[in-house]
């Protein structure tokens, strides 16, 4: 078979794909889970990551209060 | 991570920790450590190395047919201690702009807020390479992931306290 550079592309893409097989978590129900957890994170996953990380900052800071301020003084010593 | 497990070209890795040495140099600027940043840097690169090779005997322990190529373990391990010298220069400058100790005032508050939320983030993002790292390097499915993770873990953390106790690092550059 005569080979171009789009058959040669796509060959290139399909070895890179298939160089791992897909995760398998030995349930469907978990499998299904982890791919529908997943999928978002596998285009920009910083879209789901910078408001659900200040959602959880707001909620350390209502169930704990001025732990978290005494928390970011440790940390900034952290370094 | 796909295309960085398949790539050839270690010079990107090799500037990554190139940029960790430069850090540990300026931070020393910021702040003196106890101990010389040269150092500091040549044991970072030390754990770096030995969180490589960890995962690599991990690999070749599991799968006694394959044989273990080390460069998709240099590459993408570097690559996901992207996030780590974000947070560590950014913190730097964050010393020096707004040192430390936060107070209760609502600025105090407000940067408290911002600053665990942009943390999180960044810990996220570190958790996703190293997972992807695991993943790519190792070929490993994800209960696999999970524990190899684990007994790592295992073994850094007490070896973590065992350096902040000797005064190495406060919060280790893994």
């Amino acid at each position: 078979m005569r080979t171009t550079p789009f058959t040669e592309s796509i060959d290139k893409s399909m070895q890179s794909i298939f160089a791992i097989p897909p995760n398998d978590l030995h349930h469907k129900l978990l499998t299904n889970w982890y791919k529908l957890a997943t999928s978002p994170l596998k285009r920009m996953p910083f879209i789901y990551i910078v408001p659900l990380s200040l959602g959880a900052s707001l909620a350390v800071y209502m169930l704990f209060g001025q732990l978290i301020i005494q928390l970011v003084s440790l940390l900034q010593y952290g370094f | 991570m796909r295309a960085i497990s398949q790539d050839t070209d270690v010079m990107q890795a090799f500037i990554i920790l190139t940029a960790v040495v430069i850090y540990f140099f300026s931070a020393n600027n910021f702040r003196p450590y106890t101990h010389h940043p040269a150092l500091l840097s040549f044991i970072t690169i030390l754990h770096i190395l030995g969180t490589m090779l960890f995962f690599a005997l991990f690999t070749s322990l599991s799968d006694k047919k394959k044989h273990t190529h080390m460069r998709p373990f240099f590459l993408l391990f570097s690559y996901a201690l992207i996030p780590t010298l974000i947070w560590f220069i950014v913190n730097s400058w964050l010393f020096v702009l707004i040192p430390p100790p936060r107070t209760l005032s609502f600025l105090g508050k407000g940067f408290s807020i911002l600053y665990m939320s942009f943390s999180v983030a960044l810990l996220a993002w570190k958790m996703i390479l190293i997972y992807l790292a695991i993943r790519y390097a190792t070929g490993f499915q994800f209960f696999r992931i999970a524990y190899s993770l684990f007994i790592y873990l295992a073994i850094v953390i007490p070896y973590s306290l065992l350096l902040y106790s000797i005064g190495l690092f406060r919060v280790p550059f893994l």
